[in-house]
């Protein structure tokens, strides 16, 4: 499993090198899609590192932008759909930080 | 056959091919042989080429820890590890005049590739998002071999449905 854990974390961390390169290339909204590719990654680390804890949340959000990244989205729709996400994200945060507020 | 009911016949038997092409990225695991591999690779090797200079090398990868090593370098392979793909390169000893002609060129066996790989049943997307430089370090590729394109290849589980496409009267600018 240790070997697995490195093994993810590593492949984690080599997306995020590539794909800061691929930036300085590629189409603007290749910057957004491997940012919430990257959330993808990030969300599974429960699955494939022992002794993180699942969070449902985050497993909803990856489920939504796997069914929709490879959609044929024009840059509008795609950015509707970042700021549905971010919206999604809004309302986690303050039902998780403000859950005890007065 | 008249010649023109031939013409139909042909373009309806292509455009098939054509038209039922897609961008694949989910794949079974089923291993895929090295002749069928071959196959595509004749299809683009029949490009067209300025001046036939065929300014293009190719590389099979089918070594599973390979294909892995590859996609940690490729965000654009978004889905799954294919079970096999072919690095297409720019051989830079053949350039003669200006580079960006032949990367038309290296586009046309591209295309090629693909739709022999419809052709043949398999599913195939091609990437440009990866990291030549360093794909090239891995395979320890001469220097003048740059690779600029990935066809992942494998058995389809999953084809898209058919993209939004301009229609006839919006890619036509001008009929003189």
């Amino acid at each position: 499993m240790r070997e697995e854990s490195e093994e993810y974390l590593f492949e984690i961390a080599s997306f995020l090198i590539y794909s800061a390169k691929g930036c300085f290339l590629e189409p603007k909204a290749y910057g957004p899609l491997r940012l919430l590719q990257a959330f993808s990654l990030i969300a599974e680390i429960p699955k494939r590192i022992s002794g993180i804890p699942k969070d449902e949340f985050l497993l909803k959000i990856k489920k939504e932008i796997d069914e929709n990244i490879l959609k044929d989205m024009g840059d509008r729709e795609f950015e509707e759909f970042v700021s549905k996400l971010s919206l999604e994200v809004a309302r986690e945060i303050k039902k998780r930080k403000l859950k005890h507020a007065s | 056959m008249a010649a023109c009911e031939k013409h139909i016949a042909i373009h309806e038997e292509l455009l098939k091919i054509i038209k039922g092409r897609r961008s694949v990225r989910r794949y079974s695991q089923e291993p895929l042989q090295l002749e069928d591999l071959k196959l595509l690779v004749d299809s683009a090797r029949w490009a067209a080429s300025g001046g036939n200079l065929q300014p293009w090398k190719f590389v099979i990868v089918m070594d599973k820890k390979m294909l892995k090593a590859i996609k940690m370098m490729a965000p654009g392979i978004i889905r799954d590890t294919p079970p096999a793909l072919i690095v297409i390169c720019h051989d830079e000893k053949r350039i003669s005049g200006d580079r960006e002609m032949q990367l038309y060129d290296i586009g046309a066996a591209m295309q090629n590739m693909l739709l022999m790989a419809h052709a043949l049943g398999f599913g195939a997307c091609p990437i440009a998002s990866f990291d030549g430089e360093s794909v090239a370090e891995l395979l320890d590729l001469a220097s003048h071999i740059k690779p600029l394109l990935l066809i992942c290849v494998g058995k389809a589980v999953d084809t898209p449905k058919p993209p939004h496409k301009l229609s006839m009267d919006e890619v036509i600018t001008k009929i003189v």
